[in-house]
């Protein structure tokens, strides 16, 4: 122990002095960057690099702006790039000092990423810095289409399919992108655009695997719901995968003993990435338009398949009360686009449209969900009434049919008003002066009336009475639980240990067998004796958990006493259970007052021992 | 002995959850002074009415329809400030009422600034159904869900198998999210307080002076979301994070 801790300590030494030796070189330039001027040099210079001037459509460039002779970036103003789709990637600023004179300069990337083949003019970037205005010379670069990228030379390429070809205005298809790598890929970031198409998501993408010509992908697999807007031959564009490529160099030298440390990316062995640009093929798509042949003038527009109900909150309804009408369209498509259903209610009707409530789900890679319509209805008249079945027109794409979803007609009973206000349509009227006037104005709106149901004006405070109800009712749930394990627990426990039910049921048992040894009425004095002094051994077999009956006094004695039953006690039982025995052997003149003295005594004995325990 | 003491609890249970507040003898005169308050609105003599349902509030009565009611005489009398303000209050008491809400968005797309009365916050996005229901019914739930638990412990206690433990786990769920929503709801209830202007136009101070800068104007009916109260004056903060201070005798709450 002695002799490591002397090692430790040696060798905290040398490594303290190196630290510090570190440490304060750093530390002194770490005050002199703080407290040196924002501007070095007088000479402000601004340049702009790019690391390639010719690439394909799928690379990206690193454009470099460095500003020198500032220790902050005083703000660039990038030239309109619409030709590529840019990404800052990050500042980095650096200090040198030569023969005394401080250099710093401030360096900012972007990753431009090209959209389209051509040759294009990066323009000046610029900069203002007090008053005056620095611009870097614009960089021409040329992008190329570039190869074509062959899934049996590549190890990472997309693909992109939809599922339906010749699909219905409105028709959902899904389109499909897949990415398919033999390496490790990071930061991927999927663009699609879909001009005449109305795009839904399908949740997040997933990864498999699988095996082209023998070879192992691992694929990620992503899907769009997309619903044609037009008809036509509608072009989806390549979607765009960004990513970068992870490269592993791992050295090829077995012998090493240190490879392992090497090959850990912990121990130094720094993983190489690439960025790439995968673009798909664009996928055309003949959209056809609605049949004409059987086309209903009111077609809702809808393509799928779906159903319509229609509920009323009450049957029963007074004049001027509202009963909510809901009316709900459910099923697969593009029911996102389902219009508010036209009620065609008599005009004793007063109609309140609420805002629709829209719920979209996917299953499996169908789109479906279910918009509601509400409205208050408000009757004007008495009577009964019926709400005429309601119905909207769908194509069905498979049967390519025009279908016609339909609600039952609902009766309404609507009873005469009690003493209601009466309904007008009616609004506050201000005068110019800004003074409200009592009188009203008619403009076609109202509020709902008073509520005049007396019973439904009780006080709703919570009184102190209820209060305490409410404490009561959560703090007896849990007292209930107590008791109902605890017995459930006993029960068990009676169920499953022998020795335990034994125990607690001993002098029930012999309390209902002295009470039958009484009332049977025996004549023979021993064989009463006899009985009795085998429920007195049964009681004591059931309470120490012994087998049989054939032990002696003196064992009970020991047993008690081991069982920690007081003294006296087992003293009294060895001394009963002796008396028994002489009493069996005694001579048959023994009379019926001997035994219920014994009877007494040993029901006073078993009261005793039942209250120890 | 079992079987009794499960009935007691889900008999002290349910009837603490489902009793509903029901008229009795001992209401008969307040009653007949909401009845004769009811004939005169019929009778369209609006300031009477709100007269007597203020009384009624005023002694003691709480009740959502009592509020709906002021809230249409106040709204017939064009004092739409009040209207909105005892609609905000019915609101309290009867969170679903369908002509409640049309009354009172209505009331509010009469007021010049149209001003939400929904506060926002996180704890409102988070237990969403906070507002659809009130005291009593939050109390009710959470009763109902501290039954379903304790029964589910017993049931798992019993029965010690997979299907009971987990249905143990999800209705303890329940239960703590009950207790953190009806928590939330009685902290905000009487920590967050809605507020009215009750005047025609009313400046906004920047403080409790009537010489401070005027921040902002705001008119009747504006629901505002008070955030501090001294003696004279109320702070109030929009849903807009527009803040200020004004007189406390124009705001309503």
């Amino acid at each position: 122990m002695i002799g490591n801790h002397t090692t430790t300590s040696n060798l905290n030494k040398p490594i303290k002095s190196k630290i510090q030796k570190k440490i304060f070189p750093l530390l002194c330039f770490f005050i002199l960057f703080l407290l040196a001027p924002e501007v070095y040099s007088q000479d402000l210079g601004i340049t702009a690099s790019v690391d390639k001037t010719e690439l394909s459509l799928q690379d990206s460039i690193k454009l470099s702006i460095t500003v020198s002779g500032v220790q902050n970036s005083p703000g660039l103003e990038l030239p309109p790039l619409p030709d590529f789709r840019t990404q800052s990637t990050g500042t980095s600023s650096s200090v040198q000092i030569i023969n005394r004179n401080m250099q710093a300069s401030v360096t900012q990337t972007f990753r431009l990423t090209p959209t389209r083949e051509g040759t294009f003019v990066i323009g000046s970037v610029k900069t203002q810095f007090k008053g005056n205005t620095y611009a870097t010379d614009p960089i021409t670069v040329v992008v190329k289409k570039g190869a074509a990228v062959n899934a049996k030379d590549s190890s990472i390429f997309a693909k992109a399919g939809i599922s339906n070809k010749q699909p219905y205005v409105n028709e959902q298809v899904v389109f499909k992108i897949k990415l398919f790598r033999k390496i490790e890929a990071r930061n991927l970031d999927i663009r699609m655009s879909y001009d005449n198409f109305r795009k839904e998501d399908l949740g997040k993408g997933g990864e498999h695997n699988q095996v082209i010509n023998g070879i192992q992908y691992r694929v990620y697999e992503q899907s769009v719901a997309l619903f044609p807007t037009r008809p036509g031959v509608l072009e989806i564009p390549s979607a765009i995968l960004e990513l970068d490529v992870v490269y592993r160099d791992r050295p090829n030298i077995p012998t090493d003993p240190y490879s392992f440390f090497k090959n850990d990316p912990f121990f130094g062995s720094v993983p190489r990435s690439e960025h790439k640009v995968l673009r798909t093929d664009p996928i055309r798509a003949r959209v056809r338009p609605f049949p004409e042949q059987g086309k209903p003038d009111d077609f809702s527009g809808l393509v799928g398949h779906f159903n319509m109900t229609a509920t009323l909150g009450k049957q029963t309804v007074e004049v001027g009360d509202s009963a909510t009408l809901t009316v709900k369209i459910t099923g697969e498509g593009n029911i996102k686009d389902a219009a508010a259903p036209d009620l065609k209610l008599p005009e004793d009707f007063k109609i309140y449209p609420d805002q629709p409530e829209f719920k979209q789900t996917t299953q499996g890679q169908k789109i479906s969900g279910e918009k509601i319509f509400r409205f208050a209805l408000v009757p004007l008249q008495a009577g009964q009434m019926t709400l005429p079945s309601l119905d909207f027109i769908y194509l069905d794409p498979e049967k390519v049919t025009y279908t016609n979803a339909k609600t039952k007609p609902i009766i309404l009973q609507i009873t005469p008003s009690g003493k209601k206000e009466e309904f007008k349509m009616v609004r506050p009227n201000v005068s110019d002066e800004g003074e409200p006037q009592k009188s009203v104005k008619i403009i076609g709106k109202d509020i709902f009336p008073i509520h005049t149901r007396l019973m439904d004006f009780a006080d709703q405070r919570l009184t102190t009475g209820k209060k305490w109800l409410f404490l009561l009712g959560f703090i007896v749930p849990p007292l209930g639980f107590m008791f109902s394990a605890y017995y459930i627990q006993h029960r068990q426990r009676m169920k499953y240990d022998l020795a335990f039910s034994r125990n607690r049921e001993a002098y029930k048992q012999a309390q209902n067998k002295l009470t039958q040894l009484s009332s049977d009425g025996k004549n023979d004095p021993r064989e009463f004796v006899k009985a009795l002094s085998q429920i007195v051994r049964e009681y004591i077999g059931n309470k120490l958990n012994l087998q049989g009956t054939a032990f002696t006094a003196r064992e009970v004695e020991s047993k008690l006493r081991e069982q920690r039953f007081m003294g006296d006690h087992a003293e009294a039982t060895r001394r009963l259970l002796e008396k028994f025995e002489a009493f069996q052997f005694s001579s048959p003149t023994s009379n019926n007052a001997q035994t219920s003295r014994l009877l007494d005594e040993s029901l006073t004995l078993l009261k005793k021992l039942e209250k120890q325990v | 002995m079992k079987k009794f003491v499960f009935g007691l609890i889900i008999l002290i249970t349910l009837s603490v959850g489902y009793s509903a507040p029901t008229v009795s003898a001992d209401d008969g005169p307040y009653l007949d002074q909401i009845a004769k308050g009811n004939e005169l609105y019929a009778n369209k003599k609006y300031d009477a009415a709100a007269r007597i349902y203020e009384s009624l509030i005023a002694g003691g009565i709480q009740n959502g329809f009592l509020y709906y009611n002021l809230g249409n005489a106040y709204f017939r009398q064009g004092k739409i400030g009040f209207a909105v303000l005892n609609y905000l209050h019915a609101r309290k008491w009867l969170p679903r009422d369908e002509a409640l809400e049309a009354n009172l968005n209505y009331a509010i797309q009469e007021t010049v600034d149209q001003l939400d009365w929904r506060q926002p916050g996180l704890f409102k996005t988070f237990f969403f159904w906070m507002d659809d229901f009130n005291l009593v019914e939050h109390l009710r739930i959470l009763l109902i869900a501290n039954l379903v638990f304790w029964l589910s412990m017993v049931a798992w206690w019993y029965y010690r198998s997979p299907a009971w433990n987990m249905a143990r786990k999800v209705t303890l769920v329940l239960l703590i999210t009950t207790v953190l929503s009806t928590g939330t709801y009685y902290y905000l209830l009487n920590h967050s307080k809605t507020g009215v202007v009750l005047v025609k136009s009313l400046d906004i101070k920047s403080a409790t002076n009537v010489d401070n800068v005027t921040l902002f104007k705001l008119n009747e009916g504006a629901v505002v979301f008070i955030k501090k109260k001294t003696t004279d004056w109320v702070e109030i903060e929009l849903a807009d994070g527009k803040k200020g201070w004004a007189p406390r005798e124009f705001i309503g709450y």
